[in-house]
């Protein structure tokens, strides 16, 4: 019973770090700025980036 | 009766006299909906067929039915005290269930008591009831067709089943056959269990009571069996407390997961400003063609830094319906002193749209964070008939690392001209319980797997229901 408290502390402890300190999630700010700057130098000046934001993800969506 | 071990004689078909043999064969069991194999009976002259309702089935599958019957705490000429009795184990009958193709058997061990008495001591997966002869006030089993009277009530005869012997050993009342048929009705009544057993040519009833299985050890067991049945009782324990602490887990979880869910709190103001940069404007990519609106939302204040927020877009119907289109966006987020810095203060529409136009191509970017997206609507006709679906909400959620103003760049791509008005977003702070869901699974198939273990563990060799 020691050993399940101590893994039901653990999950527990663990999982609220990662909810406290949003892991895993996208951020906005200057991480995101210093991502994309490092990403748009090795693109050709002039070019288009995204190349169209449509139909992206594909709009077939229904059956 | 004398013979112990009553092993099934030769077996002869009743038509030609020649062997039997096992067989079986494929048919298609309407309750279970595939095709089911059926064990059978079969001569191997005349080919003809004995099922589970005829005694010679019982006789060719007899193996299949005593494989584990040495798996038990009851053994022949055991002797143990039970309530102040003392019971001598001096036979054993086996049953299989009729209707069952699979194995579904139960023993009756036949005991006698010191005061001289037949007892019973019926055991079926794992339980132990305790059986003694009973001599009703009244009894008459043709009452009706479909029931009968015991001591004044009525009793339904459709809850009837029929036992086939399969196995006797030991000093038996009478001499059974294998493959003897018993009709027998179970029923409870005043708290006690009654079975009344209906063979060919005698009717035997019997009253009894379940008994806990650590009685049975205690009165019948031997040393061996009470210490495993102890280390069993105390695992058994030690994983209902793991199973406990789990489920508190989960509910810990539970609530975690809700309030994160409650404390969702609206950034307000989003949509009270905005500057429509461009409407509709015709556009062709490689042969492609839509139109594009952009719109700039702003200034608001999101006060929280380092905060999980959720920016929800969706098609506001209301303004206009999206109808077997598409429509795709992209939600840009950017701090006002980065745009101020590009365009001054007060910058007007036209030198807004020139930047935004053009703002993939920047090398600093201007945006803080960017969503992109699509809605969609659609129709059509298969199989099942005509359908129509669609999807005209997307929700992304990100962390704001800097509290402060704000403004939010809209870019609409559609492939009709639509209203700027019709695509709409909201932004709020939000918890994150995407974490704590995971973890409430992984409570969940603990606690599981505990209470299962907590059930079924058992150091004995054999069935004991705790």
């Amino acid at each position: 019973m020691i050993r399940s408290l101590i893994i039901a502390l653990l999950l527990s402890g663990g999982v609220f770090a990662m909810s406290t300190w949003f892991v895993g999630y996208p951020r906005a700010g200057m991480r995101y700025i210093t991502a994309q700057k490092e990403q748009r130098r090795s693109v050709r000046p002039g070019s288009h980036y995204y190349g169209g934001h449509y139909g992206a993800r594909g709009f077939r969506g229904g059956k | 009766m004398g013979d112990s071990d009553r092993r099934p004689e030769p077996l002869k078909c009743a038509g030609c006299g020649a062997d039997l043999v096992k067989s079986y064969h494929t048919r298609y069991d309407s309750e279970e909906e595939e095709e089911v194999v059926v064990p059978l009976a079969k001569c191997v002259s005349c080919g003809k067929e004995y099922d589970q309702h005829t005694g010679e089935y019982y006789k060719v599958f007899a193996d299949g039915f005593i494989q584990d019957k040495d798996n038990s705490v009851f053994k022949l000429g055991l002797k143990g005290t039970l309530g102040g009795v003392e019971y001598e184990i001096i036979g054993r009958l086996r049953y299989q269930d009729e209707d069952e193709y699979e194995r579904s058997v139960w023993d009756e061990w036949v005991a006698i008591s010191s005061e001289g008495a037949y007892h019973y001591f019926v055991e079926e997966e794992g339980e132990v009831y305790s059986y003694e002869e009973y001599v009703p006030e009244s009894i008459d089993l043709e009452a009706s067709p479909d029931s009968f009277e015991f001591e004044g009530r009525s009793i339904s005869k459709r809850d009837a089943y029929t036992g086939r012997i399969v196995y006797a050993e030991g000093e038996l009342p009478w001499k059974p056959e294998i493959g003897e048929p018993v009709l027998c009705y179970d029923f409870k009544k005043d708290g006690a269990h009654f079975t009344i057993e209906h063979s060919e040519d005698e009717v035997s009833i019997t009253r009894g009571e379940k008994v806990e299985y650590q009685a049975i050890i205690a009165a019948f067991g031997g040393d061996s069996d009470k210490d495993l049945f102890a280390k069993t009782v105390k695992k058994r324990q030690s994983y209902g407390r793991k199973a406990a602490v789990y489920i508190i887990g989960f509910i810990a979880a539970t609530g975690m997961s809700v309030f994160s869910c409650l404390s969702e709190k609206e950034v307000p103001g989003v949509l009270s400003e905005s500057k429509v940069l461009t409407v509709n404007q015709y556009q062709n990519e490689g042969g492609a063609t839509s139109y594009l609106s952009q719109t700039l939302y702003g200034p608001f204040r999101i006060g929280e830094g380092n905060a999980l927020y959720e920016a929800t877009v969706y098609v506001d119907q209301g303004v206009e319906p999206l109808r077997l289109g598409w429509e795709s966006f992209r939600l840009m987020l950017i701090k006002e002193e980065r745009l101020a810095k590009i365009t001054g203060a007060n910058p007007d529409a036209a030198l807004l749209k020139n930047l935004f136009s053009d703002i993939d191509s920047n090398a600093e970017p201007v945006e803080s964070f960017a969503v992109t997206g699509d809605f969609w609507d659609e129709e059509g006709q298969d199989s099942e008939g005509y359908w129509h679906e669609s999807d005209l909400s997307s929700s992304s959620s990100f962390v704001v690392e800097e509290p402060g103003s704000y403004y939010a760049y809209l870019e609409q791509y559609n492939d009709t001209p639509r209203s700027v008005n019709s695509v709409k977003f909201r932004l709020a702070r939000v918890g994150s319980y995407r974490y704590y869901l995971a973890l409430m699974g992984v409570f969940l198939a603990l606690f599981f797997y505990n209470r299962s273990r907590g059930r079924s563990y058992s150091e004995l060799p054999y069935r004991a229901s705790l």
